[in-house]
């Protein structure tokens, strides 16, 4: 047996993800998580540091790093690159004076080499305020047609109204399955095909 | 096991190259790939990945290695023609547009395909909010905004010696329908000499590049970047948060400005943390305006508030130059 089956034995036995939120400051990260996990959000400090959460989601248990946005917190986000599964990108829909920023953010983020192959879900947040852009607005204004290293996905959401998040996650975390736990995975548009092989069991 | 072994090989070489060839048919006979072909694709490609991972040590090595060097061709096939699909709206919307005219028969297809394409257009030139920018020398008050919806955020950018009041007219009247104005969201960028006066914004307040301000806002989240000499009178349940600030004076709402049900509302102490000092000694960059300063400049804003006065006349309640 290779190492990359006893690698992805050992991980499915774990049915673990490590997901990564960053984003700027008043992006709305710790808001997102917070009404995720079903706890108070009208009382939330910006994010000095991070926060860490684990929930079960689906069959699979999520571990979420949720990095502060702040500027002088930016060059700490690399502390949390290794082994992230997926990239969760916050972005604040009424901030059209930080697009472009956003934009630079994102785009180094994504040139990182341990970051390499995580999916990534860009979560349009905020779309509960009359003004905030359309997800295809931002779409365009961070350039994410440009991306061809990373499988990605934009979703608007809420945070205060909760709208989208659940279904934005669903997304994240079957993309990531079918990447780690494809044997596992029973994703509804790809039924095997009749030639399939059977695994061979041991 | 060399039988099984055997067996195996004789059942799994046949059908992988069925998966494979199967594989080319469908990247190359395809010739504009849909979202959803490439999905197919790329769940056979990990089919048969997971095959081959799982026949290791069940075929010799060099036909283990070939498979694997035929998997990243088609990988990379795959990624190439994804990459030379990526402006796909575009060509979809050019090979459509001759359609109408070419094909005057088939109007009900006519009809139907145009559709799609202009969906996601449309709705990015409609958003728009509410921005006051480029004055100078100004008292602005909710009249002098632009039409907007009663729920709006707010953006001001490039002001200098303004006030802006967007206090309801009396505190203490009920405010009726037409002049409720509920801010969720405020954005501020490069302020010079200005006060502002604002209610209770329901989301978060972001100030950038502020100089020689008087700030006058409750909000659910405060956070002040690249400003210096900035009094900010703050109605806030959460911790707000300065970064890269300098002379940054804190200090509650002003009762006088507050909404009856607002008054009655008891907030905890201000608690401001630092992004620019995170240590355990007390940051230089702001401090608690004390009580007296406190009320003195409550008692200025509030009479400016009554009598519209000018900036030059409250120049007195900003911080020195």
């Amino acid at each position: 047996m290779g190492l990359l089956t006893i690698i992805r034995k050992n991980r499915e036995k774990e049915k673990e993800m490590r997901l990564l939120f960053l984003g700027l400051d008043n992006a709305g990260k710790t808001t997102i998580l917070k009404k995720l996990n079903g706890e108070d959000i009208s009382s939330i400090s910006p994010t000095l540091g991070f926060n860490i959460k684990t929930f079960a989601h689906g069959n699979y248990t999520l571990n979420i790093w949720d990095v502060g946005g702040q500027r002088t917190l930016r060059p700490y986000w690399r502390n949390y690159f290794e082994q992230t599964d997926a990239l969760v990108w916050v972005v604040d829909s009424s901030d059209r004076a930080r697009m472009q920023d956003c934009k630079q953010e994102l785009h180094s983020l994504l040139t990182e080499d341990r970051l390499a192959g995580a999916s990534l879900l860009v979560f349009a947040n905020k779309q509960d305020l009359h003004g905030s852009m359309t997800d295809a607005e931002i779409r365009d204004a961070l350039d994410l047609p440009s991306i061809t290293t990373h499988r990605w996905r934009i979703w608007s959401c809420s945070a205060v109204t909760g709208a989208n998040l659940v279904s934005g996650l669903d997304w994240v975390v079957n993309d990531v399955a079918g990447r780690l736990y494809y044997s596992t995975t029973t994703s509804p548009q790809a039924p095997p095909p009749p030639h399939a092989i059977p695994g061979t069991a041991n | 096991m060399d039988n099984s072994k055997w067996t195996f090989l004789q059942t799994f070489t046949p059908q992988f190259q069925a998966i494979a060839s199967a594989k080319i048919e469908a990247a190359k006979l395809a010739p504009a790939p849909t979202q959803e072909s490439f999905q197919d694709i790329s769940v056979l490609l990990s089919k048969a990945t997971k095959i081959l991972a799982d026949a290791t040590g069940g075929i010799p090595t060099y036909d283990q290695r070939q498979y694997e060097i035929q998997l990243k061709a088609f990988e990379r096939s795959i990624e190439s023609l994804r990459a030379s699909s990526a402006p796909k709206p575009k060509f979809a919307f050019k090979r459509k547009a001759p359609n109408p005219g070419a094909v005057a028969t088939s109007t009900a297809q006519v009809a139907v395909a145009p559709t799609p394409t202009p969906a996601p257009e449309a709705p990015s030139s409609t958003s728009s909010n509410l921005v006051l920018s480029s004055q100078s020398h100004k008292y602005i008050t909710r009249a002098d905004l632009a039409a907007h919806a009663q729920q709006t955020d707010l953006s001001i950018f490039d002001l200098e010696h303004c006030v802006v009041d967007l206090l309801p007219p009396d505190a203490s009247d009920a405010p009726d329908a037409k002049k409720h104005i509920s801010i969720s969201a405020l954005h501020a960028r490069n302020l010079t000499d200005c006060v502002l006066l604002l209610p209770t914004v329901e989301g978060s307040a972001l100030l950038h590049d502020m100089t020689r301000c008087v700030i006058v806002v409750g909000c659910h989240q405060f956070r002040m970047h690249s400003s210096t000499k900035i009094d900010v009178l703050l109605a806030i349940s959460s911790n707000p948060i300065i970064e890269d600030c300098k002379a940054i004076r804190f200090a509650q709402y002003p009762d006088i400005f507050k909404t009856p049900s607002e008054r009655t509302q008891t907030l905890p102490t201000i608690c401001v943390q630092d992004f620019s000092h995170i240590r355990a000694t007390p940051s230089p960059n702001y401090s608690t305006m004390t009580d007296d300063d406190r009320v003195g400049l409550a008692d200025a804003l509030a009479l400016a508030h009554r009598s519209r006065s000018s900036i030059d006349e409250l120049s007195d309640v900003l911080l020195p130059k």
